[in-house]
């Protein structure tokens, strides 16, 4: 990562490549699959990228490696300072939320790596995902250093400074595009797959009660046909519903979640027909409900990793849902029990 | 496309009064909820809002109220 170094009226400052070695490339595949992804910290304090003087900018960032990455793979043929502040490794974004990337920090940072005498002049870049831990013009009191808010992604930085701190309105914008989604599902169905575990055990017991005369192998048939449609559910409340989000019918992901849990039901009550398991409506009607509960929560849930929700309105949503969903489980749950052994109870 | 979020519930308020229009608040919103509109700020997209607070926190006259939720 370091490739020299560089001389400064308050000593030698680190000088970094613009480009990702194999071992970083590597070790932001690891830091990025992996579920705690707090782990990986850069050491604070200013570093150079090219061959910056006294008027070069100054750029500042959190001390998350990824983040760091991600940054300096983008400053090729730059000249220009770093700060790499304390965020306990975490990317500038989340860093913000919790006030971690945030005023004191930066005001610190400023004033323990002098760098009133590394730069003649008096302007901080900021990434702009980093405002909403940061009050400007408190550093601007505290340090003399004027905030300016540069883009979004790193990748528009050079145009940004080419421009004289120009931020054209799509430099400002968060979007949610398809590819942004697409990376953050297979996480959430990994986590979401161990709630799943418990369905067949279930209704391998349901069925094993129901169809004593039937003979362990059918029954331990008939539990793996009627698991499918449940890890349908998950696939589908994890993956189907994040990428086909915005043409999902409804603002609320939770109705989201109950258009598409009923269509997946409609769609496997059909193929049980076809396949002519049984016909009991208390059957079906008890797979609707669980069915689309789930997807329900799983769409909800996906909240959390949208951009584009309020406190708020997630708050909103979570209110109403919850009930309805706990509601529709519980009778989803006793309609099975009666459909499968209710001749057996009585 | 743009995503659109449930209609007002987000929280943001503006003090016309106090606002000098200095655009920060504009620069900050990463999802372009507020203009300039007669040399003061106004808010044009109310349901984008996120209620991330940058704005609040940026607004140098403390012209803007947004509750910000953690997490
Ligand atoms: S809270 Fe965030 S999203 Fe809402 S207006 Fe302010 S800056 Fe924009
Ligand atoms: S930051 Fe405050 S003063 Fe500046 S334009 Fe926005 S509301 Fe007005």
């Amino acid at each position: 990562m370091i490739e020299g170094y560089i001389s400064t009226p308050i000593g030698d400052i680190k000088k970094i490549k613009t480009y990702l070695s194999k071992k970083d490339i590597l070790q932001d595949i690891h830091t990025r699959i992996k579920i705690k992804r707090d782990d990986f910290r850069i050491e604070t304090g200013v570093y150079a990228i090219g061959d910056p003087d006294k008027t070069s900018p100054v750029l500042i960032t959190a001390n998350y490696k990824l983040t760091f990455d991600k940054l300096r793979k983008e400053l090729q043929n730059l000249n220009l300072w770093i700060l790499v502040i304390d965020t306990k490794g975490i990317n500038v974004w989340c860093a913000a939320g919790k006030g971690t990337f945030g005023t004191e920090e930066i005001i610190n940072k400023v004033v323990q790596t002098k760098l009133v005498e590394i730069v003649a002049h008096k302007n901080l870049m900021l990434p702009q995902l980093g405002a909403p831990g940061v009050s400007a013009h408190t550093i601007k009191k505290y340090t003399g250093f004027k905030v300016i808010y540069g883009p979004v992604r790193a990748e528009d930085i050079p145009e940004f400074l080419a421009t004289g701190y120009k931020a054209t309105e799509e430099m400002r914008k968060v979007e949610f595009n398809l590819y942004d989604r697409l990376v953050l599902t297979p996480l959430e169905l990994i986590i979401s797959l161990r709630y799943f575990i418990m369905i067949p055990i279930l209704l391998f017991i349901l069925n094993l009660i129901s169809g004593q005369d039937l003979g362990i192998e059918k029954v331990l048939n008939l539990t793996i046909l009627e698991s499918i449609p449940y890890l349908g559910a998950f696939i589908i409340g994890t993956l189907v519903v994040p990428l086909l989000l915005p043409i999902i019918p409804f603002r609320s992901f939770s109705l989201k979640g109950v258009v598409i849990g009923i269509i997946w039901s409609m769609v496997t009550a059909y193929i049980r027909n076809m396949l002519m398991l049984d016909f009991q409506w208390i059957i079906l009607i008890a797979n609707g409900l669980i069915l689309t509960s789930i997807i329900t929560v799983l769409s909800l849930n996906f909240t959390g990793s949208s951009t584009y929700t309020s406190f708020s309105g997630v708050m909103k949503e979570t209110v109403w849902t919850y009930p309805f969903v706990i509601l529709a489980s519980l009778i989803g749950v006793m309609s099975m029990i009666v459909g499968k052994i209710g001749d057996r109870l009585l | 496309m743009r995503h659109k979020y449930l209609k007002n519930v987000a929280t943001i308020e503006l003090d016309i009064e106090k606002c000098i229009g200095c655009k920060m608040c504009i620069n900050v919103c990463p999802h372009q909820v507020l203009t300039i509109k007669d040399k003061k700020a106004f808010i044009q997209n109310k349901d984008y809002c996120i209620e991330c607070g940058a704005c609040d926190k940026n607004c140098p006259v403390d012209a803007i109220m947004v509750k910000s939720g953690v997490g």
